[in-house]
């Protein structure tokens, strides 16, 4: 690309540097399965098997509902990533604010007794009030001390661990006198608190295109959570003044303070939706799945939350796609251990490189894209 | 750029025909395995040293006695294409269990082990699903099976595998007096502690007299099993009274009792600690931590739940056509609970293990029968 090209044709290139951003994620996804058959070949199992095995496992009908159902608590961690990195806080913390956030829910949904049109808010809010009471302390500490968030949110998230332990041992203890198990647990929640399936409603429309989710994957109203979590997020941020104060401050505090925006309430606000936002990853399991809250909760949704906000730029709608891809991620590992000999301790690795790969193509593509553009414009 | 993408392309390219170049034939053609048996392990998956390597264990024999292999094994266990076994890992609670279990069922496995109580629920769902898939549960109850279920669950006869550790603390003590910290009051802890104390009083006329053996719960709740400080609060004062030996069935709370005899230990007294359900002396010794190794240096066994038995003897029903459903112990007849022998306590229990063994055999002869509850332990025939 010359300088005599770009006088001639000032705008001719803009569509090929489109072209690479919208490519990257896919290249780099491609890159992905290239570095996982390397792998596998290192070990000396057929990489094509490997590639068979995950693709059949995953893109069955089981297994396309498994990755779409097993999305939804990666989508909602993503998002109450992405509304924090948005606003330049590194909110490490959602681990601890949707351990937290669950026992909430899950305490609201064992101990009182409502009506279901009232209980099932409730639950939803006791989450979200869980995980907002989890970042408040962070938060406060951030704006009036200056202490840095990602030192008190990863405490948090100990102390986060411990309590819940603690609860659930003692006070809100479900196991005790009612059975043998050694599962600690909360009491089982209320029928009325119980998420409803809404497989009816999804299949009714899937059916359309002869695609069913089967009785056994979860279809519930996380499904909708989800989707009014990245909705509402898109909108705030890019639809109302608050989003543009948020994004001001994310990208130059100094900036902000002397455009007149209010710093310390824009990062509480920010903050406190972040922890919201956290407190409703654990609905799933806890409101659907199992219908308890129990410290063996799935642990690292959140830090798994961290990447999938990063591979979609902090982009609500974009996380929405980036969560998909970790639940195929995952999908494909079991798919792995099922039909090949990889050993289960290289899976992890395996994942861990394909992620790797799948933000690293990313980011060099985007930045190539981005020194072309300038290059053109001088 | 344009030489970019099609520089990226072409290597993709490149790389997945060189791959596909390297497929090597799957092998000759097997034959049908007859029977496919899948299990679950819990997170943690192999090299625990606890339950999942213990389970694992169940599997190689299943494959020795049976002329089966362990499908994409890394050690290559394989005696014949008679029995196919496979186990896999969850990485993740939420969902994944059950993925596993209904993976296994749908690829046609005729038996499926969930190890450990968390698989309840799963397998629960899975096993309504599919009604001819045989299911097994290690260390979990279910309620309100039946010979008819096409699940069983697999507990084992703590109080028999208690008795050989109380006869090992008995014929060890120098100071004629033992101790033993239950979890949670209830029956279940109760069968541990009766079966110790009569394992003691039974081998060592001293620890008839009352209060010789010592005998103390955290509590009544479930808390009890969580509970280091307490458990090191009452190992203290056990000690303090000159016990020498104390074995623990609490659970977590274990690891306080470790520590108070440790801490006692290096303040010059020489006392033992007996693990419970795994081979606890063993997963100390195998910590990084050093102060974890020492601390595994005072445990002088510990009292086995043999989940490799169970997985076999039930895998072995299955093939021979004795499947049941319901609820299963596994005592020390069929081995299903026994003491930890490992490389680090061999030396200082080699001298008693004849003594222990002779026990082991008059209680599968019903010489001895070992009582279950404090009752039955009042009119317990010491020799």
């Amino acid at each position: 690309m010359t300088q005599e090209q770009v006088k001639v044709q000032p705008k001719s290139m803009e569509w090929k540097y489109r072209l690479i951003e919208s490519l990257a994620p896919v290249l780099g996804f491609l890159f992905a399965m290239v570095v996982m058959m390397v792998t596998v070949q290192f070990i000396g199992e057929s990489p094509i098997k490997a590639l068979s095995a995950i693709l059949t496992f995953s893109f069955s009908q089981a297994g396309i509902a498994y990755i779409v159902s097993q999305s939804i608590p990666l989508i909602i961690a993503g998002e109450a990533n992405a509304i924090a990195f948005q606003a330049g806080v590194f909110n490490i913390g959602v681990e601890g604010q949707y351990l937290f956030g669950a026992l909430c829910a899950g305490v609201a949904g064992a101990y009182l007794n409502l009506p279901t049109y009232i209980h099932i808010p409730v639950v939803i809010l006791a989450g979200m009030l869980g995980g907002m009471i989890w970042i408040l302390i962070p938060a406060l500490l951030k704006i009036y001390k200056g202490v840095h968030e990602v030192i008190s949110t990863i405490m948090m998230n100990q102390i986060a661990s411990a309590v819940i332990l603690y609860l659930v041992n003692g006070p809100f203890n479900g196991v005790r006198g009612v059975s043998q198990s050694f599962n600690l647990r909360t009491p089982y929640m209320e029928p009325t608190a119980v998420f409803p399936s809404l497989h009816n409603v999804i299949n009714s429309v899937t059916g359309l295109f002869g695609f069913k989710f089967p009785h056994y994957v979860a279809v519930d109203l996380s499904w909708l959570i989800a989707l009014i979590v990245v909705v509402v997020l898109w909108f705030l941020l890019f639809k109302t003044s608050l989003g543009l104060r948020i994004r001001w401050i994310g990208q130059n505090i100094s900036a902000s303070v002397y455009a007149g925006v209010d710093v310390k309430k824009t990062l509480l606000v920010t903050m406190l939706i972040s922890g919201a936002i956290a407190g409703l990853v654990g609905l799933q399991e806890v409101a659907y799945i199992s219908k308890f809250f129990t410290p063996n909760i799935t642990r690292g949704l959140g830090f798994t939350g961290l990447a999938v906000a990063l591979l979609a730029r902090n982009n609500p709608l974009g996380v929405i796609a980036s969560g998909l891809l970790f639940s195929f991620l995952s999908r494909a590992g079991y798919g792995l251990q099922m039909y090949t000999k990889v050993p289960n301790s290289l899976i992890g690795i395996i994942s861990g490189l394909m992620i790797l790969s799948v933000v690293v193509i990313d980011q060099i593509l985007r930045r190539y894209a981005r020194t072309l553009r300038r290059r053109e414009v001088g | 750029m344009k030489k970019f993408t099609v520089g990226i392309l072409v290597a993709l390219l490149a790389v997945s025909l060189v791959l596909s170049g390297c497929t090597q034939p799957s092998g000759p053609t097997t034959t049908e395995p007859k029977y496919k048996i899948g299990l679950v392990f819990d997170i943690g998956g192999r090299g625990d040293h606890s339950f999942n390597d213990s389970a694992y264990n169940g599997l190689v024999r299943l494959a020795e006695e049976f002329e089966g292999y362990i499908k994409d094994d890394p050690d290559n266990v394989n005696y014949g294409t008679e029995v196919e076994l496979k186990y896999l890992e969850p990485k993740e609670g939420g969902q994944d269990r059950e993925q596993l279990l209904r993976t296994l069922a749908e690829e046609g496995y005729d038996l499926i082990f969930g190890i450990g109580f968390m698989f309840t629920d799963p397998m629960i769902n899975v096993a309504k699903d599919f009604p001819d898939t045989k299911f097994a549960i290690v260390d979990g109850t279910i309620d309100g099976l039946d010979e008819q279920s096409n699940i069983v669950c697999l507990n084992f006869k703590q109080n028999e595998g208690s008795f050989l550790v109380g006869a090992i603390a008995g014929l060890k003590t120098q100071t004629n007096k033992v101790g033993f910290v239950g979890g949670m009051q209830s029956t279940l802890i109760e069968q541990f502690e009766v079966g110790y104390k009569a394992g003691a009083m039974y081998v060592n006329p001293n620890l008839r007299e009352a209060g010789n053996i010592l005998s103390q719960y955290i509590g009544t709740t479930g808390d009890a099993f969580k509970d280091p400080a307490r458990g090191t609060e009452i190992a203290s004062t056990f000690l303090n009274q000159d016990a020498d030996v104390i074995y623990h069935a609490s659970g977590a709370s274990g690891a306080g009792v470790f520590q108070a005899v440790y801490d006692a230990f290096k303040n010059g007294k020489d006392v033992w600690a007996i693990g419970v359900d795994s081979d606890q002396g063993l997963v100390y010794k195998s910590s990084d931590d050093p102060e974890q190794q020492a601390m595994g240096d005072r445990i002088m066994t510990s009292m086995l739940k043999r989940v490799d038995t169970s997985v076999y003897l039930t895998g072995k029903d299955l093939m021979e056509g004795q499947w049941k459903g319901g609820y299963r112990d596994f005592g020390l007849d069929v081995d299903g609970v026994g003491y930890a022998v490992n490389d680090y306590n061999r030396s200082l229990i080699e001298d008693v293990m004849p003594q222990v063994d002779e026990l082991k055999q008059k209680i599968i002869n019903g010489e001895i029968v070992v009582p279950t509850n404090n009752e039955e332990l009042q009119t317990f025939q010491l020799p």
